[in-house]
């Protein structure tokens, strides 16, 4: 009996410190120091020192805050896991050149993962142009949510991803072709470093969307969810049909009465 | 004698009835019909392809709570509709709706714009697969490419599901030469051919 109490106590103590450690990395920030004035997802970083850091992290996505500037800034913002991003370690990685003379950050390394930031669908339509290579995006407002500063954490979760890549439609004509992005397929070399433990929650299925049956785990691969498909909350399509037809019939019915009316009495039929 | 003379009466008064109601009928249409081109005109002028990106149109109410958000163009068919920012029935009398809740011009979503059959979208019965829809919205002037036409029951929202990539659906009522509320609806399905909404 005692011994049952003590190896439940260890499970006990074990699965306490296993939690507390995934919150941790969860809840792990880093330093970003910005020379100049810097465009991220939801504003623009004046030059100095914030933190940064993930705050929570989803199949597909994770949530990424900056804060600095003495309290006055707190950018909470989406942004996709992806492997480590050219030398490993926690730094910052650029857009080469952004849409406008500011610079913009393309993500953050956090170790051996690499979050690349989603930018807002204008922002990320600018920054494909001019870096011509693609932007993962997003448009609340094309699924009836609120603007990207006013998004809920629930918004954060159910948002559509798209990534914008740079296309030519006709050999004169160029412009920006949109996918809904699922993430990428990500198979970790044996020889690099595990990326730091997050803790990783699923995200609830939408009202009409179907719920893919679960992936079938292989070692190292990353498997990304299947696309969501959000719709309007309407219960009908709309009612097409005009009543005009019916208002000039009558007319016409009306007209032909009245005249066969005026011919009898003419006529004295 | 006044029998005859009372038959005269009543029909005198039905005639009068008859050319009152035919009047108001096509006057009530003609109306209508004016109003439409009237709001078609301001869209054009509003929405025009040359206008320069940075004019955002001024919001002015046409029916009820509606306003013009957008003008469609499908140059194949020779239809030039504006979209109206409510599906109402005022609305609709004049032009194009959006459908609440779904994506606007050129947005990542998928875009319902719904037209009456015997009104706005009457030509679209003639769309094919391929052809061109552009769409002008404040973010700019978009290009959908024609992909599939079905029909659907009135109830099949799925239609207006976010799909692989951006898209526009319209939506008309079918048949097309219903009398009445038409049970079914006729559904484009165009893609977006280009994000970029300064082309």
């Amino acid at each position: 009996m005692k011994t049952l109490v003590a190896v439940r106590g260890f499970t006990a103590v074990c699965l306490l410190g296993f939690f507390s450690g995934m919150l941790r990395a969860d809840k792990a920030s880093s330093t970003l120091t910005v020379d100049t004035t810097t465009q991220v997802p939801v504003g623009v970083l004046k030059a100095g020192t914030y933190t940064i850091g993930i705050v929570d992290s989803l199949q597909d996505r994770m949530v990424v805050h900056i804060d600095g500037d003495s309290g006055k800034t707190h950018l909470l913002f989406l942004a996709v896991p992806k492997p480590a991003f050219g030398v490993t370690g926690m730094h910052p990685v650029e857009w080469n050149s952004s849409s406008s003379s500011k610079h913009a950050l393309r993500g953050y390394n956090f170790g051996s993962q690499f979050a690349e930031f989603v930018y807002p669908k204008k922002e990320a339509v600018a920054l494909a142009n001019a870096n011509s290579a693609g932007v993962i995006a997003i448009d609340p407002a094309s699924e009836g949510r609120p603007e990207l500063k006013k998004l809920t954490s629930q918004d954060r979760e159910m948002v559509s991803l798209w990534m914008l890549s740079p296309v030519q439609i006709s050999p004169t004509q160029k412009g920006i072709s949109a996918k809904h992005y699922t993430g990428e397929p990500v198979v970790q070399a044996a020889n690099t470093p595990a990326a730091p433990a997050v803790a990783t929650k699923s995200r609830p299925a939408t009202p009409g969307e179907k719920v893919a049956p679960a992936p079938t785990q292989v070692a190292a691969l990353h498997v990304p969810p299947a696309p969501k498909s959000y719709r309007p909350a309407i219960k009908r399509l709309p009612q097409t049909g005009s009543n005009l037809p019916l208002v000039w019939l009558l007319g016409g019915a009306s007209l032909l009465g009245a005249a066969t009316l005026r011919t009898r009495r003419i006529f004295n039929v | 004698m006044n029998e005859l003379k009372k038959k005269g009466v009543t029909g005198r008064v039905a005639e009068r009835i008859l050319w009152f109601g035919a009047l108001l009928c096509f006057g009530l249409g003609s109306i209508t019909l004016l109003k439409a081109m009237q709001v078609r005109h301001t869209a054009e002028q509003q929405y025009d392809p040359v206008a320069k990106a940075d004019q955002t149109p001024e919001t002015k109410h046409v029916s009820g709570g509606a306003h013009i958000e957008g003008r469609l163009e499908i140059q194949a068919l020779h239809l030039s509709a504006p979209i109206l920012s409510e599906c109402s029935d005022g609305a609709l009398r004049l032009g194009s709706c959006h459908v609440k809740g779904t994506a606007t011009a050129g947005g990542l979503g998928n875009m319902g714009v719904a037209g009456h059959r015997d009104g706005t979208f009457r030509s679209l019965r003639n769309i094919q697969h391929g052809q061109t829809i552009d769409v002008f919205g404040n973010d700019g002037h978009f290009q959908y490419a024609v992909d599939t036409m079905t029909v659907v029951p009135a109830d099949d929202t799925s239609v207006l599901a976010i799909r692989e990539q951006p898209e526009l659906t319209l939506i008309t009522c079918f048949p097309f030469n219903y009398v009445g509320a038409a049970p079914n609806r006729f559904i484009v399905h165009a893609h977006l051919i280009s994000a970029d909404g300064g082309q």
